[in-house]
């Protein structure tokens, strides 16, 4: 077991290196922060200064072996667009992000799971031919355009949602809810839906071909004959079954919703780590992009060292070796 | 239904707006935050412009961007290099402190500290001294007749605050830790920062011990950016909002058909070009190989005239743009107003004669660098361009990207064909434009010749036209050398871009070309 854990860390240790290379790699193609620190009318010597004080004058390996050791001890530098140090930038956008993950990953899991048990149940039904098609919709719409059109319609048309922004929120030490007010609860609906919506389809045709699968089996028959109840079959032995898969994608999910919310925050100008990073890069923003992508490594690092956890809980084959 | 909500909406607004008379709230939105309140932190544009609500200079802009006074009451030159400023009595700080001559001094004094970046708009001035509680004198390094427009980079700020906050100095990248007044302000101007929250929403409230008398009616401010164009829209249209900048052309017809919004729109200072690389030997992107087509005038001239800026503004720019036969803006101090006529017409034969006598009668190929978020409409621009020069058998490769990476081939010659735009600020003034475009690139000048062209005789009437102190001799010397540029083709200009904003009926944005928002002349009912 510990032998396991310590393989785990010491990968993930590398996998964070290997990503914050590569990132410095990119950072040669994202254009040059210079320009939108001094504006477009400096002159070419004001730009040589700026260049060579922020160190980006100097060779990549070095800035990189530079940047990992000050990484190291938790320095991540000031960000060139908020001129602030890049830690409370980014630890002032993470509520936003994780309240928004979370409302979308329960209303993915709570509606899409409830919707895969009912088509894989009655496939032959006119609901169930119905939730296939819209699942098919829900999972070839671009999130920009559902977006979109929901603002369209809720807060154009009807006025009834605010189109932008997390509403009035509430400070709780070092964190910030929109949970406990009226607009910051109205401001997180549109938002949650559209980034839910393609997890949603996901889980119920998930859920759904699972729930076939299961229902052909043979105990499932035995249960049958033997005169159990339908719920008792559907919701305690097949389900039940189904869920495997479903825990193992769902965590996977979960780190997606929370690192690639960047177009629904975007579209509905959420002030989380999405946007940030889209303003960022627009900006040349390195400090900032550099830390994001090893926060957002390190997450996916985590989650999978937990899943494997899982499995090694779950699987008995797993443990004996 | 949708009257009907209207109907509901209209009634609510009223009952509220009948419980809260006097209090009146703006809330408006742009595409991107005010990147610092520290006003010597950037030299942004719309930073800027956002924080000359709070903080103020020794002049300011009017409305129609000429100078006038501001914290100081007046001003004489003491010698050709030297500017006496009586300064305003009885100016509160927002925190209730006197101004005086020693916040003067001190400003000058924070302004010349590593981190700040708005010197370098300030480069003519050698010092700042205080001569007695009410009067500084201004020393520039050499006769500077734009010392006013100049100022106007520089703003005061409190020296007690500054020095009880920490904040002596600019924000500064290379600091390990945030600058106090990175997020918080203390300025003399008609509004006060209540509250920032970055990126998210920046509160002001006016201030009611304002030395000046308000123009506004407002009584509370509040900024929110919004990113995304469609977003920004619709939640203007939704009733959100009372007014936005950074309207996307493709929005006006539906803002103005709402009937409960209008939008504003005319003319920016700036002036979009196109730009050739007329110093290489042999272009990077063509198949002319051993030579530089550009460096023949006549090509530019083809290229000139194969570009119709009639049809660009009728079909890209959908009616709103101001063809141009200069590279400066007609609107700027200084500009010869008189040669902003087109030289030559549009006409492609003519253009196609003129490529055969330079020895291109099939034409050639060409790469042609535009940015894709920068200028309004930018690549659809670059686009048509493409295709009219297409017609006269000049055949382009394009490279359109994002602006910060366009920029960077800018920066270091990486160029053919490439578009580019100048509007002349801080200064508001024509000469910015020739210096930076125009002027022989050096360490020091040229900044944006990238295409480095190199002009003796130009380069010669620049320090003339900066040390002219009579306007009407110094637009003359203006005038020459634009006339140099055109005759030249130098640059092939296009036109000056819209600004466009719209507010709710009933609102007075005051637009100037310098697409800044004087909240201090915003007006709503």
């Amino acid at each position: 077991m510990l032998r396991f854990l310590s393989t785990r860390l010491w990968n993930g240790a590398l996998v964070m290196i290997g990503v914050s290379f590569i990132s410095f790699l990119l950072f040669n193609y994202i254009g040059d922060p210079v320009n939108n620190l001094l504006g477009e009318r400096a002159t070419v010597e004001q730009r040589e200064a700026m260049r060579a004080a922020l160190g980006l004058d100097q060779p990549l390996l070095l800035r990189f072996f530079n940047y990992i050791g000050l990484a190291a001890r938790g320095e991540f530098g000031i960000s060139y667009r908020n001129i602030e140090p890049v830690s409370q930038v980014l630890m002032s956008r993470v509520p936003a992000t994780l309240e928004l993950s979370l409302c979308a990953a329960v209303l993915a899991l709570g509606v899409g799971v409830p919707m895969g048990v009912y088509a894989g149940i009655r496939r032959n039904a006119w609901g169930a031919q119905l939730l296939q098609v819209v699942s098919l919709i829900g999972i070839s719409i671009p999130s920009f355009l559902t977006g979109i059109i929901l603002i369209l319609i809720f807060s154009v048309e009807l006025n009834w949602l605010p189109a932008y922004g997390r509403g009035e929120i509430v400070r709780l030490g070092g964190w910030t809810t929109g949970f406990l007010t009226s607009t910051g609860l109205k401001s997180l609906i549109m938002p949650s839906i559209t980034l839910a919506l393609f997890q949603l389809t996901l889980f119920m045709r998930l859920v759904r071909s699972e729930m076939l699968e299961v229902l052909r089996t043979d105990y499932i028959k035995f249960a049958r004959a033997r005169g159990i109840v339908d719920r008792s079959i559907y919701f305690h032995h097949a389900l039940k079954n189904t869920l495997v898969p479903v825990i193992t994608v769902a965590g996977l999910q979960l780190g997606s919703l929370i690192a690639f919310s960047i177009i629904t925050e975007t579209v509905f100008q959420w002030p989380g780590l999405g946007l940030l990073i889209i303003q960022a890069i627009t900006f040349g923003d390195i400090p900032v992009i550099a830390a994001y992508l090893m926060l957002i490594a390190l997450l996916f690092v985590t989650i999978n060292v937990v899943v494997d956890l899982l499995y090694f809980r779950v699987d008995p084959r797993v443990r004996i070796e | 239904m949708k009257k009907h909500m209207l109907a509901v909406a209209m009634a609510l607004s009223m009952l509220f707006g009948a419980a809260a008379a006097g209090a009146k709230t703006f809330t408006w939105t742009a595409s991107l935050d005010a990147l610092s309140v520290d006003p010597y932190s950037t030299n942004n544009s719309f930073t800027t412009a956002f924080v000359n609500n709070i903080y103020e200079g020794l002049a300011r802009f009017n409305e129609e961007l000429k100078v006038e006074p501001a914290l100081a009451e007046s001003w004489q030159t003491v010698s050709p290099t030297v500017w006496r400023f009586k300064l305003r009595r009885n100016v509160k700080f927002h925190n209730g402190e006197p101004f005086s001559a020693d916040d003067v001094a001190f400003s000058w004094q924070r302004m010349q500290s590593p981190g700040s970046i708005a010197k370098l708009d300030l480069g003519g001035i050698k010092d700042i001294r205080k001569v007695d509680a009410y009067t500084v004198d201004v020393e520039t390094h050499a006769p500077f007749p734009l010392l006013l427009n100049n100022l106007m980079s520089f703003t005061i700020m409190s020296k007690a605050w500054c020095e009880a906050n920490d904040a002596k100095e600019a924000s500064d990248l290379q600091q390990k830790k945030e600058n106090f007044a990175n997020r918080n302000a203390n300025g003399t101007g008609p509004f006060m920062l209540k509250s920032r929250e970055v990126d998210v929403k920046t509160v002001l409230a006016a201030n009611p011990n304002w030395w000046d008398k308000p123009k506004h009616n407002l009584t509370e401010v509040i900024f929110t950016p919004i990113q995304s164009d469609a977003t920004r829209t619709a939640s203007l249209l939704s009733g959100a909002l009372d007014a936005t900048v950074n309207v996307p052309l493709q929005d006006v017809q539906r803002i103005n058909s709402s009937g409960t919004f209008t939008v504003v729109q005319g003319p920016e200072l700036r002036t979009i070009f196109f730009g050739m690389d007329q110093f290489r030997d042999e272009l990077l992107y063509s198949d002319v190989k051993g030579k530089n087509p550009f460096k023949d005038v006549r090509v530019r001239r083809a290229l000139y005239q194969a570009i119709d800026v009639e049809a660009i503004k009728r079909s890209v720019m959908r009616g709103v743009s101001w063809p141009a036969g200069m590279i400066v803006s007609p609107a700027l101090n200084g500009a010869p107003q008189g040669l902003n006529a087109r030289i030559l017409p549009f006409d492609p034969e003519a253009a196609k004669k003129l490529l055969a006598e330079a020895g291109y009668p099939d034409g050639f190929t060409v790469g042609m660098q535009c940015p894709n978020n920068r200028y309004v409409y930018d690549e659809q621009i670059c686009l048509a361009v493409i295709s009219m020069l297409g017609r006269v058998g000049v055949k382009i490769t394009p490279q359109f990207e994002p602006a910060a990476k366009w920029n960077v081939r800018l920066n270091s010659q990486d160029i053919s064909l490439y578009m580019i735009g100048h509007a002349g600020l801080p200064m508001v003034d024509a000469y910015a434009v020739l210096f930076d475009t125009v002027a022989t690139r050096s360490a020091k000048a040229g900044g944006l010749n990238a295409g480095r062209y190199s002009n003796p005789a130009f380069d010669a009437l620049l320090p003339r036209i900066a040390a002219e102190l009579d306007a009407e001799k110094r637009r003359a010397l203006i005038g020459e050398a634009v006339a140099i540029t055109r005759n030249d083709m130098v640059y092939l200009p296009l036109h000056q871009q819209p600004i466009t904003w719209a507010a709710k009926k009933g609102v007075e944005l005051r637009q100037s070309p310098d697409n800044q928002l004087r909240l201090r002349l915003v007006t709503t009912n």
